[in-house]
């Protein structure tokens, strides 16, 4: 039996994105800018690198009615290349704390690529976390969990997520997440 | 968790490899071709010596090993594990398959060879570090038998380090020390007991020595006042696609922090270049460094590493190189492919 679907419609998508970013900049609230939407997302490109950002109509898997997935395409690698959300910019990261960022993934080869994961003040000076997974990607879309441990603190900070290499990721669900308790090894 | 920063986390942007200075610019492959061995491994361990014959350990189904008298020819030697896998690592390691465990480190403490090993499965931090144990690495000798003593320690998925790589490091104080660590947030080091190989504490603390995007094979050497931390930087596991280089840098004290040549921490991605690809050796990595009669040696493998004359049908395999080192007036190491060996 076929599923009924949403229509995925890009214009009202980006207009409706634009707006709730707008909105929020202006009420001073980051709640429109968190991870899981993909209006938060840019491009990153610096030291040569020509990336592109782009909301992809296509559902990450034909059997799923997601329509939120992000295309990260890297043309051309350079000093530092990936996607950064800027939104949570209210939430203090204290030394100590623990974060898990988790998302879904999928490339549409069987090509990976190591995917840096950074939690940075808003100019990235200083970097509150960081963490690198060596294999992400593959035709199978996976779901991952980063875990970040806060060494330094920022007050203000942006998510910055970072490829080695060129290609194309498929990204959806991304979520950052405040551990509420500490394990000890 | 007690996760010990030696110093407050900055950037760390990528820097290529040829800003950072390089100890060996003038390396070349007709110079480094007489220095790659006929062992086809990979992640060797530290070479060591046992009686009159060398030893290096490898990545492989129950950690092979191979044996040389003159670190010139090399013979396959026994695996240490032959039939059952050790017991701890199903329980903390699942998804490792066949008895095939990671890139091991050896040394010799207090009568018996000390070997660990890791357990794990690609692109996961779901690992372990165990433990076995010899008073002899010479099958022949009665005494000769391996003894898992366990898992060492472990990361899971909560944590932002990867437990593989380990690299055996003993002071010349007499502490001895674990390094390891595999992407996630870098390489780590904690203190072992002397007496049983195993964690000093349960508590003890983990130190942050170096972070790189992609950084893993970590070694301590000790030389001249000075602890030398090598890694490796780029992506094993692809032939000649590989981009591993291995980059150093030094402290005067265990638990860093480490600078490079020009001065920057490698826990914010500094990291002198020691050694690189030069095609047709792709691929350097896992370092090591032997001192034999006097002279210094340096053990690596390359990822292709076995050329076409030299090793005929291995052609591209990854193999053991084993070259002069010495140390430079300024007191960093290169190595010193003249005379040829």
């Amino acid at each position: 039996m076929k599923t009924p679907r949403f229509k995925f419609d890009p214009i009202r998508f980006f207009v409706a994105a634009s707006l709730l970013l707008a909105a929020s900049v202006l009420a001073g609230d980051s709640t429109g800018a968190t991870p899981d939407n993909p209006a938060a997302w840019k491009a990153m490109a610096e030291g040569g690198a020509v990336v592109e950002l782009v909301p992809d109509p296509a559902p990450p898997l034909p059997d799923t009615q997601d329509t939120n997935s992000l295309r990260l395409i890297v043309r051309q690698a350079g000093l530092r290349f990936g996607m950064v959300c800027a939104g949570r910019v209210k939430t203090k990261l204290e030394a100590g704390q623990w974060y898990d960022l988790s998302f879904n993934a999928r490339t549409d080869t069987r090509k990976t690529f190591a995917l840096t994961v950074s939690l940075e003040s808003p100019n990235g000076e200083k970097v509150a976390a960081r963490t690198t997974l060596p294999e992400v990607g593959g035709t199978n879309r996976a779901h991952y969990t980063v875990a970040l441990h806060i060494r330094q603190p920022v007050s203000k900070y942006r998510i910055v997520i970072a490829l080695a290499d060129t290609g194309t990721l498929w990204l959806d669900d991304i979520s950052l997440v405040l551990r509420k308790t500490s394990e000890t090894h | 968790m007690s996760l010990v920063s030696c110093s407050q986390f900055k950037n760390s942007s990528k820097m290529p490899a040829a800003a950072s200075g390089g100890l060996n610019g003038s390396v070349t492959a007709a110079a480094v071709a007489p220095y790659v061995r006929n062992a086809f491994v990979h992640d060797p361990s530290t070479i060591i010596k046992c009686k009159d014959e060398f030893w290096v350990f490898t990545t492989g189904r129950g950690v092979p090993s191979w044996h040389s008298k003159d670190l010139a020819n090399w013979e396959h030697g026994p695996s240490v594990f032959t039939s059952n896998a050790p017991p701890w690592v199903a329980a903390a390691v699942p998804a490792n398959r066949g008895m095939n465990y990671w890139a091991p480190d050896v040394t010799y403490v207090k009568g018996r060879y000390l070997l660990y090993y890791a357990a794990s499965s690609f692109g996961k931090c779901v690992s372990g570090i165990g433990l076995a144990t010899s008073p002899t690495l010479d099958p022949d000798d009665p005494a000769y038998g391996w003894t898992d003593q366990g898992m060492v320690f472990a990361s899971t998925a909560t944590d932002d380090f990867n437990a593989i790589d380990p690299a055996i490091f003993h002071d010349k104080n007499g502490s001895l020390w674990l390094t390891f660590g595999s992407f996630w947030s870098g390489i780590k080091m904690i203190q072992l007991d002397p007496q049983t190989g195993k964690r000093i504490a349960p508590d003890s603390p983990i130190y942050s020595l170096a972070h790189y995007d992609s950084i893993e094979a970590s070694y301590l050497y000790q030389h001249n006042g000075y602890y030398y931390l090598f890694v490796n930087w780029g992506m094993c596991c692809r032939g000649t696609n590989s981009t591993y280089s291995i980059h150093v840098g030094r402290s005067k004290k265990v638990t860093g922090p480490y600078f490079d040549r020009q001065g920057r921490d490698l826990l914010y991605g500094g990291g002198t270049l020691f050694l690189d690809s030069t095609p047709p050796y792709i691929g350097p990595g896992h370092a090591g460094i032997i001192v034999d009669n006097g002279t210094n040696w340096f053990s690596c493998h390359y990822e292709a590493g076995a050329d076409a004359g030299g090793f005929g049908q291995r052609r591209g395999a990854s193999s053991l190189a084993v070259m002069p080192l010495r140390w430079r007036t300024d007191g960093w190491p290169e190595v010193d492919l003249k005379p040829a060996h």
